[in-house]
């Protein structure tokens, strides 16, 4: 051992004169500590990342159901309308004139108008290939089919109102009936099973949120607790607390980036894979999971993002700071 | 420079490991501490420290009441001392040169400075070929040699050294302890506890004896009397 060659400054570093310099050179000095500590224990980091990457897929799936029910519920909802069929003899006039009043209503959606010769037209069109329902027709010689309107309300709750409307003598003047009460069951049901699903769907989000918090919030305790001697060992020798906690928390984040990356591949490979079976339930209602992705892509992961870093940071700065009582 | 007035120090549930200790230790002194094991020793450094709290009692050091000290003033304290710890507290996912930087790096030193004082320390406890190396690729003396280095690294102004020679063989205690002597001939306030007699007689400065808590020897020039 040569003693000569010991020869360090004589300055002494206090910290009065050193905090200035821990400003400088500490940011760097956190993300090489975090980034470090990432590959050093790769295989524990592996482990929490896997937690969270679980953790947002059932969110997702959680999502993908909400989506595809709400999405299944409205489109129901949409195939619900009321047809009015007026009488013969009404004028053009006086339909035209019930039309724009119910368009002027705010609970109706649209009132599209028919005319009894494009609705023939239409039904002959679809029933080209039936001989038997072309030679019925022909035998009633006139057109037997009447002008009508479909109106569609915003709201299933709003043909009620619609349909006060609808039996006032003064339109029935015109009207020769309407198919409403044919409707009105269906329209029960469907109001009665999209609330069921929205509560369900509601205490599921709830249940599966808290799931998953308990989960990520332990991965990470454990985690930072097969850290606790070198927390207490840097106490000891002289790091502040922000200098230990700071590269746990950029190590929240990383996990957390990392882990939402992995759950997006994931989530659209099950996706793609799913499609097709998917696909053939959900057609008929018009629906792509894909799609319904895309469009919501930074909504949706943006505001995962936020969340997962946000609960990986409270989660790594509670267990940390348990630690650094030395 | 460190005070310790009636300082006791009572751990739950049954033991006071120490029992209205009074010492006082100049500026630039060289003291020793010796007596068996379970005496206090160590706890009279963590007290200095501040890693336990003193029972009662006050420790003033450079002018600080250390028995009141603000959790967030902690790490201040301890910047201006070096530890050697009897357990080494190496940081296991560190290298070595990351051990002994860490001190540095905690204090806020530039990289440039770290990247030249490191080495010449490593030089000093003969490790330059295991900077790389992880505290479990080293033998038992060699980590103590780390500790030793991480301590001195930041020239503190004292410097504690519990039992820094307990696993180096004689070449090499001999070659620390005369490391000591010099730092505290260039102004370090040095604190030494040890088991080894041949020491103690080697250095020929205070010897300070605690039994069981308290101080029952206190000799400018010492001998080891256990
Ligand atoms: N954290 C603790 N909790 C309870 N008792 C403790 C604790 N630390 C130390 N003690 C007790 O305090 C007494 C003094 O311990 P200390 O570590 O200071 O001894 P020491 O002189 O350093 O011994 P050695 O030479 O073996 O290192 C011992 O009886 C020990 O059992
Ligand atoms: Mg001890």
């Amino acid at each position: 051992m040569a003693l000569q060659l010991y020869n360090l400054p004589t300055t002494h570093y206090n910290l009065q004169s050193t905090t200035y310099s821990f400003m400088n050179h500490s940011f760097l000095r956190v993300l090489k500590f975090a980034f470090q500590d990432f590959y050093r224990n790769f295989w524990l980091s592996l482990a929490t990342i896997t937690v969270l990457v679980l953790a947002l897929l059932s969110v997702n799936i959680l999502i993908s159901l909400n989506a595809i029910s709400s999405n299944i519920v409205a489109s129901v909802k949409d195939k619900v309308d009321v047809s009015v069929f007026f009488k013969k003899e009404a004028s053009a006039a006086a339909i035209n004139n019930f039309q724009e009043k119910m368009k002027l209503m705010p609970e109706v959606k649209a009132a599209i108008f028919i005319a009894k010769d494009q609705a023939l037209d239409s039904f002959k069109l679809k029933h080209e290939d039936d001989p038997a329902i072309m030679e019925a027709l022909k035998e009633v010689g006139a057109n037997p089919l009447l002008d009508t309107l479909v109106i569609k309300a915003r709201n299933t709750e709003d043909y009620a109102k619609i349909l006060a409307i609808l039996s006032l003598e003064e339109s029935q003047k015109i009207i020769k009936y309407q198919n409403y009460t044919d409707h009105q069951k269906i329209i029960d049901n469907v109001n009665s099973i999209s609330n069921r699903v929205e509560k369900v769907s509601l205490i599921l989000t709830a249940v599966f949120s808290l799931i998953a918090l308990l989960i990520v919030f332990n991965a990470v305790r454990v985690m930072i607790y097969t850290h606790r001697e070198e927390i207490a060992v840097m106490r000891l020798v002289g790091a502040s607390n922000s200098f230990i906690r700071a590269p746990f928390l950029v190590e929240a984040c990383l996990y957390s980036v990392f882990a939402l990356i992995l759950a997006t591949a994931i989530l659209y490979g099950l996706t793609i894979m799913a499609g097709p079976y998917l696909n053939s339930f959900l057609e008929t209602y018009n629906f792509s999971l894909a799609n319904y992705f895309n469009q919501n892509f930074v909504k949706i992961f943006l505001s995962e993002l936020a969340a997962v870093a946000l609960l990986n940071i409270v989660s790594s700065g509670i267990a940390v700071g348990k630690y650094l009582k030395v | 420079m460190i005070h310790f007035r009636h300082v006791t120090k009572f751990y739950q549930p049954d033991t006071y490991a120490l029992k209205g200790v009074s010492l006082h230790i100049q500026p630039g002194e060289f003291i020793s501490i010796i007596g068996q094991s379970g005496s206090g020793k160590t706890t009279l450094i963590k007290l200095l420290i501040a890693e336990e709290k003193l029972t009662s009692g006050g420790l003033v050091i450079g002018g600080w009441d250390i028995s009141k000290i603000h959790h967030r003033e902690v790490p201040i304290l301890r910047r201006q001392i070096g530890v050697i710890f009897q357990d080494y507290k190496l940081l296991p996912q560190k290298t070595v040169f990351e051990n002994i930087a860490f001190a540095l790096e905690a204090c806020g030193a530039s990289n440039n400075k770290i990247g030249k004082i490191v080495p010449q320390i490593l030089k000093v406890v003969n490790l330059l070929d295991k900077r790389d190396k992880y505290p479990r690729q080293l033998s038992g003396g060699e980590q103590q040699r780390v500790g030793i280095a991480r301590a001195l690294i930041h020239r503190p102004k004292i410097l504690v050294a519990d039992e820094p020679t307990g696993n180096l063989d004689i070449a090499n205690t001999r070659e620390i302890v005369e490391l000591l002597r010099k730092l505290n001939e260039l102004g370090t306030t040095v604190l030494l506890v040890t088991h080894e007699k041949d020491v103690v007689n080697m250095l020929k400065k205070r010897v300070v004896v605690l039994d069981r808590g308290q101080i029952v020897s206190d000799q400018p020039v010492g001998r080891y009397v256990l």
